[in-house]
Formats: C-alpha cells, sequence, structure tokens
C-alpha cells in the first residue's frame, strides 16, 4: 500500500489558503498547513473553530465544499479525489466520533482495510490492542458498537498503529480518557512519527499540549490558523 | 371488538334535513352508512371489547349562534372562560371557533383574514356556501371505506370546520378551534377540512376539553388536509377529553409536491382512545408527526403514525413518546410504507415509553413495508422507566415523590412539548404536573 | 387482554404466501426423509395456528442423535416432529426443494444451533426454543413459513434471502435476555417478512432488529414488543437499512472503500456475523 514510502523525493502534505463552506456557512478561511514524514503538529483551538472540519476536509467529506485553494499529497493535488483515494494515497483520519456499524467484527475490518491476511496478520494486531491497553477479544467485536468512548478512540489508534499510514490526522483521539490512556496514547504517536509517518494531533486536552509542547502548535479560531503562537 | 346497536338511516337522513344539507351531502352519508354496515369490526383495536353505538345519543341541536364574547349565552361562556381562551384568543389567535356539542355555536373571523380571503367556517355552512370546494375534498382524503368507524363518522358527521388558505398567503397566527362534549352519552362526529393552496402557511390549533360524566361518551372525529405545492401545515392538537371518553380520531393529510405537514398531537384525557395521524407525501414532500400521550390507572390510550410515501425523496419523521402510570396501557401503532417508484425516500420514525409503576405497561407495534430498494428506513424504540436509584436521587434533593415523579416525567417529554405553542406547552406543564400530584396515576 | 394483534393494514400469511399453494399441498401425500434422528414419541406442543392442528395430527415423532439433522420430503407433503436436547453444537436442514414440508421441533438446553430452510415447494416449521440458545438461521424458501418461540437466553441471528417468506418468532422474556437480528435480502419478486414479537416481564430484556438490504421484491420488517412491567432491564427494537449512513459511508472511504465496495462489503461481513458456520457454504 502506502506504507513509508522511499521513493518520494520530497513527501509533504499541504494545505494551501484552503477556503471551505458547509452550505452557506463558511467554515475554513485561508487555511495554510504543512505536514513531513517524522513531524508532528499540534493542532488546537476552542469548540467550533474548525478542527475537525478541517481535518474532515482534508479526508475529503463530500458535505464540505472547498471553494478556493488546494490539497496537495506529495506535490499531487488531492482536492478532487474521493476519500478512498486519499486514503490509498496515505491519508489517514482518525474520527472524532467514528460511527457504528453492525455486524462487521473489527478483526475483519482491519484485515481488510489494510489487505493483509494471515496469522502473522492477527497476532500483530493482537499485540497492538494489548499495547493500548485493549483485551485482544475486542477483535471480534462489532465495529465501535457497544464500545465505550474511551474504547472507540483506542479502537481508531489501533488502526493507525496497524496500518502505518504516511499522513496521520488524529481528531481528540484523547478527549475523554484518563491519565496514563493520555501518556500511552503520546507515547504511541511518537512511535508512529519514528516510524515514518506524520501526524497531526488535534487536541485541547491539557496533558497533551503539556506532552508535546516541544512541537509547533497551531491556533485555530473561526476557520483560521492564527499566526505562530507556539 | 364488537359494535352493538343499529344506526337507523331514517336518522341519517334527519340530520341531513336538520342541516339543510345539498343532495349530494345527503347521499354520502347515506352511503357511508351502508359501508358502515358492512365493513368488519376492526380486529386491530385492542382494549375494546364492544361498542354499543344505540345507547350514545348520537345528535344535539343546540340553538346558539353568536360572533363575539358577549352573546354567549352565561353557562356557555362560564366552559370557554374556565379554559381561559378570551385572553388566549386576544393576545394569541388569529380567529376562533368554538363548538357547543354538536354544532357550532361562536365563530369569529378577524378582519384581517377575512381580507386575505382566509375562508374560517363551520363545516355545515361552508357544504352550503362553497360545496364545490368542499366536493372537491370532503371524504376524499380519509375515506368512509378506510374502516368501520370511519363510514360511521361520516353517516353521522355534525360540527368540525373547514379552513381554506389561497395561494401565496400566510397565516402569521394560529387558528384554533375548540370542541365540547357536555351532555352524557353523546357522541361527537365533527369533521374538520382544511385545504391549503400553493404556498399558503397556516397553524391550526384543535383544542379539546369536556367536563366528566358518569356514562360513556364516544368521539368519533375527523380531520382531512389538502397541502398543495409548496404549502406547509402545521396542525396542533390539545386533547383533553374526561376519563370516560372513547376517542377515536381519523387524520389524514395529503402532501403534494415541496409541501410540509405537521402533526403535533397531545393527549392527557379519555379512557380510550385511538388516534393515527397519517401523511400520504407525494415528490420531494416532508412530514413530521410529534405526538405524546399519558395512559393513566384503567386507561388505553393508542397513538401512532401512518405514512405513506409515493413520491420521489420525501422524507417524514415521527416522534412519539407515552408514558404509562398505575395499570395504563399505553400503545404505538406505526406505518411506514414506501411504494415503489419513492426513490431516496426516507423515514425516520423514533418511538420512546415511560414506564412508571410496576403494573404499567406499553406495547409497540411498528410496520415497515418498502417496496423501494433506494428508500430508507430507520424506526428505533426504546422503553425507559422510573427507577428507584433516580427517585433516591431526587428526593435526596428535595423533592417530594410526586413532584419527582412529575420532574421526570416532563424532562422525559420536554422535546415534544417544545413543538406545541409557548401557550400550551406552559398549560402542559402545569397539567403534568397536576397529573401527578397526589396520585399516583 | 388480547395478545400480538396485527395491524389493520399488514398482509398476512394468507395474502401473500400464495396460501392457495399450502392448501393445495396437503392434497399431495408423500414421506418424511430423515437423517441423524430416530424414532420417537411425542406430545405435540400447543400453538394456536389452523396449521399445526393439521400438522399434528399426521407428524411422526423424532428425537435427534447427531450434530447434524437433515429432514426433507418426497413425493408429496410429510410432517416431522423432532425433539433436539441441545448440548454444543447442532446442524438441522430442512429441504423443500422436492416437495412440500412441514415441520415441528422442540430446542430445549444450551447451545448454538445452525438452522437451514430452504425449497421452492410449500414449507412450514414450528419451533420452540428453551435454554440458552444461539440460533442462527437461513431462509432460503418460496412461500416458507418459520416460527420460533421460547423463553430463556437467546440469541436469534439470521438471514431470509430471496423468495417468499414469513419469519416470525414470539420471545417471553422473564429474567432472561432475549435478542434477535435478522437480516432481510430483497431480490426482484421476492416478498421477505420478518416479525419478531418480545415480550418483557420483569428483570426480563429484548432487543429486536429487523436490517434491510433490498435490490428488489418486497421487505416488511415488523418489530413488535410488549413491555409488560416497568420492572424490566429493557426493552428495544429497530428497523434499519444495511445501506451504510452517510457518515458511515464516509468513514468507509476513508478507509479505501469505494461506495460500491462499501456496500457489498457490509452486505456480506454482516450476513457472516449473523450466520456464523452456515455462510461459507451457501
Amino acid at each position: 500500500m502506502f506504507y513509508k514510502d522511499v521513493n518520494t523525493v520530497n513527501p509533504v502534505l499541504e494545505v494551501k489558503d484552503l477556503r471551505a463552506r458547509i452550505d452557506d456557512k463558511e467554515v475554513l478561511r485561508r487555511v495554510k498547513l504543512s505536514l513531513s514524514p517524522g513531524e508532528i503538529k499540534v493542532l488546537t483551538g476552542p469548540n467550533g473553530s474548525g478542527k475537525s472540519t478541517l481535518a474532515r476536509t482534508i479526508m475529503g467529506d463530500e458535505r464540505i465544499e472547498v471553494v478556493e485553494g488546494d490539497i496537495l499529497v506529495d506535490g499531487e493535488s488531492v482536492k478532487d479525489l474521493p476519500p478512498e483515494e486519499r486514503f490509498r494515497k496515505g491519508i489517514f483520519l482518525s474520527f472524532q466520533m467514528p460511527p457504528e456499524f453492525e455486524g462487521i467484527r473489527i478483526g475483519e475490518f482491519l484485515l481488510r482495510i489494510s489487505g493483509r491476511s494471515g496469522p502473522e496478520a492477527i497476532r500483530e494486531m493482537k499485540e497492538i490492542a494489548k499495547e493500548l491497553g485493549l483485551d485482544p477479544s475486542i477483535l471480534m467485536r462489532e465495529l465501535h458498537r457497544g464500545l465505550s468512548g474511551g474504547e472507540r478512540k483506542r479502537v481508531e489508534l489501533l488502526q493507525a498503529l496497524f496500518l502505518k499510514p504516511k499522513y496521520v490526522l488524529l481528531d481528540e483521539i484523547d478527549s475523554g480518557v484518563d491519565v496514563e490512556s493520555v501518556e500511552l496514547i503520546a507515547k504511541k504517536v511518537k512511535e508512529l512519527v519514528d516510524g515514518g509517518s506524520a501526524v497531526l494531533f488535534i487536541t485541547h486536552n491539557p496533558l497533551s499540549l503539556k506532552i508535546f509542547s516541544d512541537r509547533p502548535v497551531l491556533r485555530m479560531e473561526g476557520g483560521r490558523i492564527l499566526e505562530n503562537a507556539g | 371488538m364488537r359494535t352493538l346497536g343499529k344506526i337507523d338511516p331514517s336518522l341519517v337522513e334527519e340530520i341531513s334535513r336538520k342541516k339543510g344539507e345539498p343532495e349530494w351531502m345527503r347521499r354520502l352519508r347515506l352511503r357511508a352508512l351502508e359501508l358502515f354496515e358492512k365493513l368488519p369490526d376492526p380486529e386491530w383495536l385492542g382494549g375494546l371489547d364492544e361498542l354499543n353505538i344505540e345507547e350514545m345519543v348520537l345528535f344535539e341541536e343546540v340553538d346558539v349562534r353568536a360572533s363575539s364574547w358577549d352573546e354567549l349565552p352565561p353557562e356557555i361562556r362560564k366552559f370557554y372562560e374556565e379554559m381561559k381562551l378570551p385572553e388566549m384568543e386576544k393576545r394569541y389567535l388569529a380567529g376562533l371557533s368554538t363548538s357547543f356539542d354538536s354544532e357550532m355555536v361562536y365563530t369569529h373571523v378577524k378582519k384581517y383574514l377575512e381580507e386575505k380571503g382566509v375562508i374560517l367556517l363551520p363545516m355545515e355552512e361552508a357544504v352550503k356556501r362553497y360545496p364545490d370546494l368542499v366536493k372537491r375534498y370532503f371524504g376524499r382524503i380519509f375515506p368512509p371505506a378506510e374502516h368501520k368507524y370511519a363510514a360511521l363518522h361520516y353517516a353521522l358527521w355534525s360540527g368540525g370546520v373547514f379552513v381554506y388558505v389561497p395561494r401565496g398567503v400566510k397565516v402569521e397566527f394560529p387558528v384554533e378551534a375548540f370542541f365540547l362534549i357536555s351532555e352524557e352519552l353523546l357522541a361527537q362526529f365533527e369533521h374538520t377540512l382544511i385545504v391549503l393552496e400553493e404556498d399558503a402557511y397556516l397553524h391550526f390549533i384543535e383544542g379539546c376539553s369536556s367536563p366528566q360524566f358518569r356514562k360513556f361518551s364516544f368521539h368519533d372525529g375527523a380531520v382531512e388536509a389538502y397541502v398543495h405545492r409548496n404549502a406547509h401545515l402545521k396542525f396542533t392538537t390539545v386533547q383533553n377529553w374526561g376519563k370516560n371518553i372513547i376517542n377515536f380520531n381519523n387524520k389524514r393529510a395529503i402532501a403534494e409536491e415541496g409541501s410540509t405537514v405537521e402533526w403535533v398531537e397531545g393527549s392527557f384525557g379519555s379512557w380510550k382512545s385511538y388516534v393515527y395521524p397519517s401523511v400520504i407525501l407525494r415528490e420531494k414532500a416532508r412530514a413530521r408527526i410529534s405526538n405524546f400521550s399519558i395512559a393513566h390507572a384503567g386507561e388505553w390510550k393508542e397513538s401512532g403514525a401512518k405514512l405513506f410515501h409515493v413520491g420521489k425523496e420525501s422524507r417524514s419523521t415521527v416522534t412519539a413518546k407515552s408514558i404509562s402510570t398505575g395499570d395504563g396501557v399505553s400503545v404505538f401503532r406505526g406505518l411506514v410504507r414506501m411504494n415503489r417508484g419513492a426513490e431516496r425516500a426516507f423515514s425516520s420514525v423514533s418511538c420512546d415509553s415511560l414506564l412508571m409503576d410496576p403494573q404499567s405497561k406499553a406495547f409497540t407495534y411498528p410496520h415497515n413495508q418498502i417496496e423501494e430498494p433506494s428508500a430508507r428506513i430507520s424506526y428505533e424504540a426504546s422503553t425507559s422507566f422510573l427507577s428507584e436509584e433516580q427517585m433516591f436521587y431526587l428526593r435526596s434533593r428535595g423533592l417530594d415523590e410526586d413532584a419527582a415523579r412529575a420532574l421526570i416525567a416532563t424532562g422525559f417529554l420536554s422535546d415534544v412539548i417544545a413543538e406545541l405553542p409557548p401557550e400550551y406547552g406552559a398549560v402542559f406543564r402545569r397539567v403534568l404536573e397536576y397529573n401527578f400530584r397526589g396520585s399516583v396515576g | 387482554m388480547k395478545k400480538y394483534l396485527p395491524y389493520g393494514d399488514s398482509p398476512t400469511i394468507k395474502s401473500y404466501t400464495r396460501w392457495e399453494r399450502f392448501e393445495e399441498a396437503l392434497k399431495s401425500k408423500g414421506e418424511i426423509r430423515v437423517e441423524g434422528v430416530e424414532p420417537s414419541k411425542f406430545s405435540p406442543f400447543e400453538d394456536e395456528l389452523w396449521w399445526s392442528g393439521i400438522h399434528f395430527q399426521r407428524a411422526r415423532g423424532f428425537r435427534a442423535t447427531s450434530k447434524k439433522i437433515s429432514i426433507r420430503s418426497k413425493g408429496g407433503i410429510a410432517f416431522a416432529h423432532v425433539e433436539v436436547p441441545l448440548d454444543g453444537e447442532l446442524f438441522i436442514f430442512e429441504d423443500s426443494t422436492e416437495s412440500p414440508l412441514s415441520v415441528s421441533g422442540s430446542i430445549k438446553g444450551k447451545g448454538i444451533v445452525y438452522h437451514v430452510l430452504r425449497g421452492r415447494n410449500p414449507h412450514f416449521s414450528l419451533w420452540k426454543v428453551e435454554g440458552d440458545v444461539t440460533v442462527h438461521t437461513l431462509v432460503e424458501t418460496v412461500d416458507g413459513f418459520l416460527r420460533y418461540r421460547g423463553r430463556g437466553n437467546i440469541d436469534a441471528r439470521g438471514v431470509s434471502r430471496g423468495g417468499r417468506s414469513d419469519v416470525y418468532h414470539v420471545f417471553e422474556a422473564e429474567r432472561t435476555s432475549i435478542s434477535n437480528r435478522h437480516l432481510l435480502v430483497g431480490t426482484d419478486g421476492s416478498f421477505l417478512v420478518h416479525r419478531p414479537l418480545g415480550r418483557v416481564h420483569e428483570g426480563g430484556e429484548v432487543f429486536l432488529e429487523t436490517l434491510l438490504h433490498k435490490e428488489g421484491g418486497m421487505v416488511i420488517g415488523v418489530p413488535a414488543v410488549e413491555v409488560y412491567t416497568s420492572r424490566v432491564k429493557g426493552a428495544r427494537h429497530a428497523v434499519k437499512d444495511l445501506l451504510p449512513s452517510e457518515e458511515q459511508m464516509f468513514y468507509l472511504r476513508s478507509r479505501g472503500f469505494s461506495p460500491e465496495e462499501a456496500r457489498s462489503f457490509l452486505l456480506k461481513e454482516v450476513t457472516r456475523f449473523l450466520l456464523g458456520k452456515i455462510h461459507p457454504d451457501f
């Protein structure tokens, strides 16, 4: 698939002067952003400032209309590509509120989206689950159905750790979880990045902000990214 | 369930004669009576073993007509004053029709409505003054053949309101009508017909109240609405019949292209009640049905919704909430039908029941019939119950048992109450509290 | 108080399964072919359906002796009643491919049952289920009528695929938990009904769900619930499209599925989930 891709000369996810609308309401105002493998950038801001909207626009949510600007992956525009293609190009979005899926087992789902199979893959899944503090039996459960908020976040993170995508957008993966989990998540994010991924870490958890205080922090407000505040 | 007693055709003839009706209406009544005889007893009517039609006094003539409050006889005025109608009328309503027993005795149409060409008349008068208009719709939206008691309604109908809103006219304030049953064993069969031409808007409020009586009274009313293209009708019913009433109401709207129909139904009273507002949706039409009802001890309250999606991209939403206290039974019956051709139509039904006492019951019978592959349905229902934990919590915050129950009930119904006009919302909260104060169901 | 009342408009079994086919079938006379059972006496359980009166008069009694039971008919309509003491896993195949079939049975115990009904002749099947039982059911009949009745901790999952069938459950939950999830896969000309009825008594818990996937035909979901007291653990029921919602679709596409792939993936996985071990072969 699209993991640590050694062939690209200058791998980067770029958002250029992005303006977007939902119905008649402007939700993103000339947003500029770039993200390269090995980087963690923190995106923070008050509720409703557009952080999730930005992440979803990058992923290609059709309900958000891009009015101006562009989104480029490794130099190539993906603005007109559907979400499934953007996934194949290396973008991964961990949902803030993932929808439930009846009858789809988590383990099966992981195999399918990764294109992998066999005992090796399953063993790896189980290990990652354990490392995240999840019982491996969760792989037999239906995707997000009946799981607590914390469990859902961890299942999203499990997917990222299993797939090792190039550009990982984590939308509030640390909200509603306890202190130990926040630290564990931070540890895993660093592992991802050390492995060659890029992470956009969307949060307003003070502990996460503290842990990642040495990284570039982008502040968003009213659909805009404010000039360097951190 | 069994129907006892017979209706003599001569009674129907008499009703028609007394009203001075045109021939076509007389014939409609007689045909409906034939249907009543032929149609089988509805087997889906739970909670009712038999109904003796003959025992009920069917038609009562009242000889009072007025067009302002002062002209009303004092005892009639008193009823209305108890309901606080005059204030409501002055502040809030555009036109007011009220009935005393089977006849419309009070009609008041405000000047600006007249100027806009809005017609608001007792149904009998409309039959005589606007026969062509009435004929086009009467009995065609909710046909007499639908079920036995619909047929009975058409044979004996009396009273009710006709509202006509011309093209493009938007009536800013709600129009209201009040129906009253006062005598023992009096049956009410009022028929309301509402027609909205293209682009019109109307909010109609039907309120009902009756004092308590010992024997039974039977109410078998109908509301038909025809909403033309892009028009919008909101129909709110506030039902607070006495504890001895058996209540049927046959309600249906036809929603033409791009139009919107909203049925908001609040049911506090009556002993047994069967009301399932329904809508036939054409292309891009929208329907919203919000119901709430309470079944106190000894009561059987049925509510629901019937939606027929005929047109593409039509959408419907149903929110139904019921509360059962004591050994009351709340029943939900719903039908969502997606006909072939209702492409990309969507219906969402959400039904919740709250059981407050160990003997309380709730039955839900949804029906989802889909013939169109691209149509979508979402139906969800759940039951909640008053838990000891909730009671303990509220009581540890200073509420006594009755207040706690009232609070939980109000909270449960809050989003449906929010649909009611603010005036009614406030009244309802008061009625709810009264319902729970000093009584377990 | 009357029990389950069909809604005024609902098509009943008589109106849609070409009931005359059942009546015709009664005129033929066939023999029962069974495997995995031994003959045994039985006491028919009470059932208010008129067909069951006829059935119990003519049925031969059997008792399950193996993990795989098959019941077929040949030459005309045949009737069988099977007692199934459940302990572990069990497969029941009912096949009306050759000729009409009428089956009843009683499953009692603990374990998992895989139940397959198929065939193009009138097919009548009545089962009583008691205990801690998971049932996976696949219905691929033309004019099939399946009814489960039961109490206990029951997890009934199933799929009705094509043809005409009416799957009807009546489950009572009293201090037990009942869950029923059934998928209707409608194809052109098919007519599928799912009508579970959950009766919830003290301490009971019920969850009923009809899932819909339509490529054609008519699908009808009528999950009814009767709650008899406030002292229950829970009662929920739902009817849902298998079609993903907008949000679900966005999620799946953001994981690499094209819209088509998303839909077929959902159908395949959900069917697999509902049918358990039945799925791979069918």
